[in-house]
């Protein structure tokens, strides 16, 4: 295809604000996907996807457009996440695209990712679309957000569209205004090859499949390639489009956007951000890369069953393959065994890949608190970044710690300013400035320790704004802090699992906290445990589980003996998911519940 | 075929607050048309194979709720009919409510020979609180009733754990009753707390004892049974000697039973069934010539395994290693794991004497925990 017929271009948006139900109108309208295989959301087609009604992953699809000039063109389009968590794979998308439609629900106006978007869409030079959506709701006000979005993009109002995705009204116009506001790619299709691999799936028949994006040149099935930043070398078996399922072509060109299956088992092999060129005659300067993303939030994984472990190293490979994000090493704990110490953007994605694991490789995990990467200064001079709380000097050694700070953002409306600043007090948040977006919405600023919202602090801030303030962070740098490490002991032994790292402040709260929740969680054993919180040889906070007096039911009598087993092995069942520390069955709930903190 | 025989007759004269049994208050009216599906129901597995009765197990609900005429007329439909060897065991349940010596002969004139009498407790304060429809005093009459000394033997069931109880009271209500040379046989019941009944819906506000003094009244109850010449053979179950009830025996060393009536459990290996739970519907079902079943499952190897395992740690005959292999075709320790048996026996939980294994009375306790270990 000419490269004057190709758009490539992402959708952009909020959270919820309809970007993937815009996506379905455009399949629809350009016939990608037929009438009867259309269903909402239908790029989102991982079961957790559907489930939880979210975007996790990027989806590229390829349309045909017929526009008003009696032209086909083809359109490469990517729906991305709205979730702060995956702003990494917007990010990604982006370099494969000149244009971005941003959306923008107009019952809800800017939202904290609005902005973020809005942002990296800037950075990346890309051509922005606005549209307003759900005008369909009798909640939009569709003229105030629209000046909003003059405002911060410093455009013409008039020029911006609106539509409802849902009823499709006002959809097609968006499709030829993609034509004339986003740039065709640049490019030579006869110059050395130059592509980027902005994302990566796992097929267990195929190996890895790399999305690709042809900047220079021309692949063609059979090139003997080779990955820049590895130097490895392998041969293109198949090279094609996505459009529900992929496609096979004979030849990529520069501007167009696809896929490429090379036989690739080793998945350490390929780099997300890499760029592809072939072995002979190939370009000698790459495409600029992605900024690394950093992980933010670090917990153990370790498989329930000791027997798993290989199978969870390869699971974990695997995914990291579709989520390049992830990162993890080998970690031994006492209490666990085994396992990884891995590193997530944020809680969603740390939920997410433990439901991945579970489901798309059928392993068992645990986690352990999660937490972020603190930098210790010892008393003699060294330094070094912990990112596990397990592996915390004695105290007697530290001089001092630091943490993860961040600049977050909040905007809301204003009736709810007084109670977010509560929230954000509480959690030792520093207030920066405040400013209105309009008469009734405000933007707050705070320096707040990345620890602090890691765990409650959206559910939180979402609970006391009625759903409508919006939040987005970046990290700030590492700031001095008065930290302790907590350990829970477990009959004397402590559980390294259960180690958190905490401000002196909240110490006691805290062990208080974890030890009565534990009480609940770990059920009676044949003896008495113990549960203490300890601050080195300290103990501030103690809880006791009693022993068995029994552990019979009463009658079991004809009736009652099928269902009598049914429960045993239901309960057993139960243990077998169990975590055995020492003597002690510990379920996995008490891991996950001292992850939740209130 | 030889089996044992339940019947199930699931009315009482008023609900208790803790019952979580399949029974109904207030519907005598259906106790007629039920009487007839019963023995109607009978009449189908009679069709079909001839069988001979080893232990008949009338229980409810109240059995002894039903009217003297309508015992005479279930005799008639029924009762007499049943093919039982001879020194068959043939138990009726009673509440003192419902008992009279009338009563009593008319059972016994169909052939009964054992009756077990739901007395529960003598204290009139717990019987209010757990809704008894009885007073200790009238318990007390039915033991003192010359009508009693027809029986082979008679039972009498306790809870403890309940509501207001104590150990000084707990100890009373047994001693007076184990002081009767006619009491043979104890079932002492733990209260526990089903979640739709009204002890469920309310369980905050009971006034329950604390867990130390549930398990000193655990104590108590098998200091007393032992003190009156009782023997614990069962969690459950204690009885003077010669006097173990052969028909529950008789479920937990997996002979067949048949169950008639409502909800009733049946038992013909590989077959395990239970009928609907809805006294209309099974009358009409056997109306129709239909088996009243509601569900049912077949008794593999590894269930069978797995069932013989817990009933056998609630024993004091315990598990007999060649019976399991016999049974399930599997080798006992290598099914539950020789080092796992052995930390048993270090715990103190099992003790082993070829070909049994028994768990010791504070295995008796953990007979759940043994079992969910084998599992
Ligand atoms: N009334 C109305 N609802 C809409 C419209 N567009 C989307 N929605 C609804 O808004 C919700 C979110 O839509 P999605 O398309 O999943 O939003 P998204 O931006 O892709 O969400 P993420 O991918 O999770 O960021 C769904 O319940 C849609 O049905 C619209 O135009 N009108
Ligand atoms: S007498 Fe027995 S079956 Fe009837 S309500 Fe009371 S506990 Fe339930
Ligand atoms: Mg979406």
């Amino acid at each position: 295809m000419e490269r004057d017929f190709i758009r490539n271009f992402c959708i952009i948006a909020h959270i919820d604000h309809g970007k993937s139900t815009l996506a379905d109108r455009f399949l629809e309208i350009t016939g990608t996907i037929s009438k009867e295989k259309m269903q909402a959301q239908v790029l989102d087609d991982m079961d957790l996807e559907r489930e939880r009604g979210i975007t996790i992953k990027s989806h590229p699809i390829r349309m045909q457009y017929t526009a008003q000039d009696g032209k086909a063109y083809e359109f490469n389009l990517i729906d991305t996440p709205g979730h702060v968590d995956f702003s990494y794979e917007v990010s990604r998308s982006l370099a494969a695209c000149e244009g971005a439609i941003l959306v923008v629900d107009a019952s809800q106006g800017i939202e904290a990712q609005t902005l973020t978007n809005i942002f990296l869409a800037l950075d990346n030079n890309l051509a922005i679309i606005p549209v307003l959506n759900k005008v369909d709701l009798p909640s939009a006000h569709p003229e105030e957000v629209r000046r909003q979005v003059a405002d911060l993009l410093g455009i013409d109002p008039a020029t911006i569209l609106s539509c409802s995705a849902k009823t499709g009204a006002g959809v097609a116009p968006i499709l030829e205004r993609v034509l004339v506001d986003i740039p065709p790619p640049g490019g030579d299709a006869s110059a050395p090859l130059k592509a980027l691999i902005f994302d990566s799936k796992f097929d267990s028949f195929r190996g890895a499949v790399a999305y690709v994006r042809i900047f220079e040149g021309t692949m063609r099935r059979g090139d003997a390639i080779n990955f820049f930043s590895t130097g490895i070398n392998y041969d293109v078996d198949e090279i094609g489009f996505f459009r529900m399922g992929r496609f096979p072509l004979d030849t990529l060109q520069a501007g167009e956007v696809g896929y490429m299956i090379a036989n690739i088992r080793t998945v350490s092999d390929i780099k997300i951000g890499d760029t592809v060129t072939t072995r002979l005659g190939g370009t000698q300067e790459a495409v600029a890369g992605y900024r690394e993303v950093k992980p933010m939030v670090f917990s153990g994984i370790y498989p329930i069953d000791k027997a798993d472990y290989e199978d969870l190293r390869s699971a974990l490979e695997k995914l990291q393959l579709n989520d390049s994000s992830i990162s993890y090493l080998p970690e031994t704990s006492s209490a666990l065994g085994f396992g990884f110490r891995a590193g997530f953007l944020g809680l969603l994605h740390m939920e997410i890949v433990q439901e991945r694991l579970y489901r798309e490789f059928n392993v068992d995990i645990i986690t352990t608190i999660p937490n972020v990467k603190y930098h210790i200064r010892m008393k003699n001079g060294d330094e070094l970044y912990i990112e596990s709380p397990a592996k915390m000097p004695s105290q007697q050694e530290v001089e001092f710690i630091s943490e993860p700070v961040t600049k977050l953002q909040i905007i809301t409306p204003a009736e709810y300013v007084g109670a977010i600043m509560k929230l954000c007090e509480e959690k030792r948040g520093k207030m920066g400035t405040m400013e209105y977006l309009e008469t009734t919405r405000v933007c707050l600023h705070y320096r707040i320790p990345l620890a602090e919202i890691i765990i409650d602090f959206f559910d939180r801030l979402k609970s006391c704004s009625r759903g409508y303030a919006s939040m987005d962070y970046e990290f700030d740098g590492y700031e001095r802090e008065n930290l302790v490490k907590l350990d829970i002991l477990i009959n004397g032994t402590p559980v390294d699992a259960f180690s958190s790292i905490v401000h002196r402040d909240n110490t006691y709260h805290f062990g208080q906290e974890i030890t009565s929740k534990l009480k609940e969680l770990i059920p009676r054993q044949q003896f008495e445990v113990a549960i203490q919180a300890a601050i080195g040889n300290k103990v501030i906070a103690r809880s006791t589980v009693k022993a068995f007096r029994k552990d019979v039911t009463s009658k079991c009598y004809g009736g009652d003996i099928t269902r009598k087993r049914k429960l045993l092995e239901k309960q057993k069942e139960g243990k077998r998911r169990m975590k055995q520390v020492g003597n002690i069955e510990i379920p996995q709930e008490a891991f996950l519940a001292v992850l939740s903190r209130d | 075929m030889r089996c044992s025989l339940y019947i199930h007759i699931p009315f009482c004269f008023s609900k208790c607050r803790y019952c979580d049994f399949f029974s109904v208050a207030g519907h005598d009216d259906l106790i007629d048309e039920y009487l007839e599906a019963v023995a109607g129901e009978w009449k189908l597995y009679e069709r079909n194979t001839p069988i001979e009765l080893t232990t008949v197990y009338i229980g409810g609900g109240t059995p002894s709720f039903l009217s003297i005429a309508q015992w005479e007329r279930f005799g008639k439909m029924l009762l007499k009919q049943l093919p039982c060897v001879s020194g068959a065991e043939w138990t009726v349940e009673c509440n003192p409510e419902s008992f009279s010596a009338e009563k009593a002969s008319a059972l016994a004139a169909v052939g009964v020979n054992r009756l077990t009498l739901g007395i529960q407790t003598l204290d009139d304060r717990e019987l209010r609180l757990i809704g008894r429809p009885h007073t200790s005093r009238q318990a007390m009459e039915v033991l003192d009733n010359p009508a009693l000394l027809r029986f082979n033997s008679i039972g009498i069931d306790v809870m403890y754990g309940l509501p207001g109880q104590t150990i000084g009271s707990l100890n009373r209500t047994l001693h007076a009753l184990l002081d009767r040379p006619i009491v043979k046989h104890l079932s002492a019941y733990e209260l526990t707390i089903a979640e739709h009944t009204p002890f469920g819906r309310h369980r905050s506000i009971l006034p329950l004892p604390e867990e130390d003094a549930v398990s000193a009244m655990t104590g108590a109850l098998h200091a007393a049974a032992s003190d009156h010449g009782f023997k614990q053979y069962e969690v459950s179950n204690f009885s003077r000697d010669g006097f173990r009830c052969r028909h529950n025996s008789g479920y937990w060393d997996h002979v067949p039973y048949i169950g008639l009536g409502c909800a009733a459990h049946s038992y013909l290996h590989p077959r395990r069934f239970w009928n609907i739970g809805d006294i209309i519907r099974y009358c009409s079902m056997v109306k129709s010539g239909a088996f009243p079943v509601e569900r049912e499952e077949s008794i593999d190897a590894a269930a069978l395994a797995r069932e013989m395992a817990f009933l056998g740690f609630r024993r004091n005959d315990g598990l007999n290693e060649e019976a399991f292999r016999e049974k399930t075709g599997m080798d006992f320790r290598r099914w539950a794991g020789e080092d796992r048996l052995q930390r048993f026996i270090d715990d103190n939980l099992v003790v082993y004497q070829r070909p049994l294994w028994r768990a010791t009375a504070r295995g008796m306790f953990a007979a759940d925990y043994l079992a969910r270990e084998l599992f």
